[in-house]
């Protein structure tokens, strides 16, 4: 037997003389043995290692303290494994909402909301008094229609109004441009009505008096 | 000869109590039904309680590994967290017909021990161990002839094996800490069965030396 062939069977040897169950055949036990009387190197290593295996044996088990499985269980990801359905919809909302969620498409979506509130704002809807039916879309529709047909006829009203006044505006500046012609023209001819020459105002409160008295007679 | 097998005997006892109670989850009685093969099923549809079965079955095991092989409490707790987390990632490669999950699992904690201690050779090269143990040297070097108890045997046993090369130390711990068989821990080393048998000669004659060195009597 040489020193190799020793090493490999040291330890089945070192395993039948302690009782566990071997591999190590009796001839095989011989010749170990007979290896060990005539080599002393692997005399020395037989008992250095049989020496080593008694004071490991010897020595306690390791006991992991309480807390490490704790700990293990805490940090291992099991929720996430445990409901195969949550997480699935939960990678799908987060699928679905991931773009959404990008700075910019949010700016942009805030931007959208803003401007259609001030659009409602203008329009005079009420957003609290808002009601479920109210956005039906046949109602949404006839809404709007209705809207529109109202500010139609408040345009044309308002049309109206505005060539009413103009046309009486108009019809006043005719009636005093024609009033200033005649002015002027009656003011060209002779007064026929003038007084003769020689009347003083005396006179003429005498004269006034007799032809009102006459008129009341 | 006698010499030999009165060093056998002197183990003899204690040995079979520690193979007695090791007999547990971690080796295989049943070379063709792995025990947690139910377990790995639910644990592959995502069964909570599974998983958490699972780690209550093996913390123990995985965290005396680590314990043994990185040396410190802290940094065995680190590594066994980190251990299942991979497990966790990884158990959709683990193949119920190229072995049991437990030697999968040796498999799984021996890679990332060896990863670690080469992340952290260049630390270990300025805090060597006997700068972090020397209380214990000097208290048993003054008592040379004294039996040791358990607790205090394994924690002489901790500081020798960091004395032990990588390959010496693992194949060590999983011979005669995890008691792994030697196809078994050629499974995990993947090395051959005679390459396994030779590193635990070495690494258990090693172990005695350091031992001896110490002046603790074995």
């Amino acid at each position: 037997m040489t020193c190799a062939e020793f090493e490999i069977l040291l330890c089945d040897y070192l395993d039948a003389a302690s009782g566990r169950a071997g591999a190590l055949r009796p001839e095989q036990a011989s010749a170990v043995e007979r290896h060990m009387a005539e080599c002393a190197a692997c005399a020395e290593l037989a008992r250095d290692a049989g020496a080593a295996l008694s004071f490991v044996a010897r020595a306690a088990d390791v006991e992991p303290p309480p807390e490490l499985l704790t700990r293990i269980l805490f940090d291992l990801p099991l929720r996430q494994k445990a409901d195969p359905s949550r997480a699935a919809l939960r990678d799908r909302i987060h699928r679905f909402l991931g773009p959404v969620l990008a700075p910019r498409f949010a700016m942009g979506m805030a931007l959208t909301v803003l401007s259609f509130a001030m659009m409602a704002q203008c329009a005079g809807v009420r957003v609290p008094q808002l009601r479920p039916a109210d956005l039906k879309p046949s109602n949404v529709w006839a809404g709007l229609e209705d809207r529109v047909h109202r500010t139609w006829e408040r345009t044309l009203k308002s049309y109206e109004s505005i060539r009413f006044v103009y046309e009486m505006q108009s019809r006043v500046r005719e009636w005093t441009e024609q009033q200033q012609l005649e002015d002027s023209q009656t003011a060209a001819q002779p007064d026929e009505r003038r007084l003769p020459a020689g009347t003083t105002p005396a006179n003429l409160n005498g004269q006034e008096k007799n032809q009102n008295s006459s008129q009341t007679r | 000869m006698a010499g030999s097998l009165a060093v056998a005997d002197s183990f003899q006892g204690s040995w079979a109590g520690a193979v007695a109670a090791g007999a547990s989850a971690w080796r295989l009685k049943d070379r063709f039904v792995d025990p947690d093969s139910v377990v790995i099923e639910r644990c592959m549809r995502g069964d909570e309680s599974a998983w958490e079965e699972l780690v209550r079955t093996h913390t123990r095991r995985v965290y005396g590994l680590c314990y043994r092989f990185a040396g410190r409490d802290s940094e065995a707790q680190d590594l066994t967290q980190e251990v299942f987390l991979r497990v966790f990632r990884t158990i959709g490669s683990f193949r119920a017909a190229e072995g049991a999950f437990s030697i999968w699992l040796a498999r799984v904690t021996r890679n990332l021990l060896i990863d670690h201690y080469r992340r952290t050779r260049r630390d270990r090269a300025t805090d060597s161990i006997e700068d972090q143990l020397p209380v214990l040297e000097e208290e048993h070097a003054a008592q040379p002839d004294r039996i040791l108890a358990g607790r205090e045997t394994s924690e002489i046993l901790q500081a020798a094996l960091q004395r032990l090369s990588p390959e010496l130390r693992e194949a060590v711990i999983l011979r005669d800490l995890q008691e792994l068989e030697y196809r078994e821990i050629a499974q995990v080393l993947n090395i051959p069965e005679g390459t396994v048998k030779s590193r635990i000669n070495r690494g258990r004659a090693e172990l005695a030396r350091v031992l001896r060195k110490q002046r603790v009597a074995i």
